[in-house]
């Protein structure tokens, strides 16, 4: 149906971006192709592989749902918006508004290196968050997000947000974090995200290289975190300039490495 | 198309453009003028009804995706006789709603 509407309609999850398309300028008057009523991109289920995340579970199901949710997409989940929204918003409805330029679940889902799926009359399709993000402008209409699948972690993960005000607005920066230690406590592996500061949230490679091997101390990231700012072309949004994205990045940082490192560790 | 839910206790339809918000088909259609159109975008609060229970901001939820749902309004959290505790603090306390 999507497809043969070419265009004219909108696949809608929890609505809470569609619905405020006339706000935004946007057209409003697009055929609307509810996924509500699909009982199972409703549910989550948890195997051995991980987390299987169906499209219409809410913000406010992640945030207090199963155990088995890593703690950078309860945290994303838990304070994204407001409890109202959290209550309708959903994981698939986050992935697919792409002219959304803040949302937290989605650099938390590239930092645990979550896949999608994408289900469509031609069939299956598995790709990481980081590609769908960057592809799904390109997509013919008629593939559906049904599945998010987010691997067991073996480490730990975190969340965070920077608003110009405590609550209720988008973040003009957010970053997530993945990461392994090594034994010695210095950090092995690692995956960070960053969200709002581009068009699209992205992986911070350079960061990512720089912070293996050194120790887990939250202050020492942030320094590390100052000298790789480069690698982002930040934008200019009425609610703040593309410079000021980047000067509370490593502010970020350190709030990731300070929660990461309070976190008990996995396993104990 | 008919959408067909439960408002405040009762058996309702609605037969519109089912991409209408519930704020305005509750304003418009149902005569049910509680909840307030302010932000229209979900975020001062003034439109919040209950859908199953779980307070959800009106002004974004688009009527078709209510089939079967139990909506309640601030019209239906209590009666004139017995107000809701939440309503008789209004009262006791000369509450003002700016409604931003």
């Amino acid at each position: 149906m999507v497809s043969a509407l070419d265009g004219n309609a909108v696949v809608v999850a929890g609505a809470t971006w569609v619905m405020r398309a006339v706000l935004r300028g946007d057209r409003g008057d697009r055929t609307f192709v509810s996924l509500a009523r699909i009982a199972q991109l409703h549910e989550t289920a948890e195997d051995a592989d991980g987390l299987r995340i169906g499209a219409l579970v809410t913000h406010d199901a992640l945030a207090k749902g199963m155990s088995a949710v890593p703690e950078a997409l309860v945290q994303a989940a838990a304070n994204s918006a407001n409890p109202a929204i959290r209550r309708a918003a959903t994981i698939g409805g986050n992935l697919c508004a792409q002219e959304f330029r803040a949302p937290d679940l989605v650099p938390a889902l590239i930092a645990l290196n979550a896949t999608v799926t994408l289900v469509s009359g031609r069939g299956r399709e598995t790709l990481p968050v980081e590609e769908f993000v960057n592809t799904r402008a390109e997509r013919a209409p008629g593939a559906i997000l049904t599945t998010i699948h987010v691997p067991r972690q073996v480490g730990r993960s975190a969340h965070a947000r920077a608003l110009l005000r405590q609550a209720g607005e988008y973040p003009v920066a957010n970053a997530s974090v993945s990461l392994n230690l090594a034994k010695d406590g210095t950090i092995d592996t690692l995956r960070i995200a960053v969200g709002a500061v581009e068009d699209v949230p992205r992986r911070w490679h350079s960061l990512e290289r720089a912070l293996q091997g050194q120790p887990l101390t939250a202050s020492h990231a942030a320094g590390i975190a100052r000298d790789h700012l480069r690698e982002f072309t930040p934008r200019d949004d009425v609610d703040a300039p593309g410079w000021y994205r980047l000067r509370v990045l490593p502010g970020l940082v350190q709030q990731l490495i300070a929660d990461i490192a309070n976190q008990p560790q996995a396993g104990a | 198309m008919a959408v067909t839910f439960t408002l405040n206790g009762k058996p309702r339809s609605f037969r519109g453009d089912p991409r209408t918000s519930l704020l305005d088909a509750l304003r418009h259609d149902f005569r049910l003028t509680g909840a307030k159109d302010v932000c229209g975008e979900g975020f001062c609060g003034a439109c919040t009804v209950q859908i199953e229970g779980a307070p959800k901001a009106s002004c974004l939820l688009p009527v078709g995706a209510l089939d079967g749902a139990e909506i309640t309004t601030i019209e239906g959290i209590g009666d004139i006789e017995t107000l809701n505790p939440v309503q008789q603090a209004f009262i006791d306390f000369d509450v003002v709603q700016c409604g931003m």
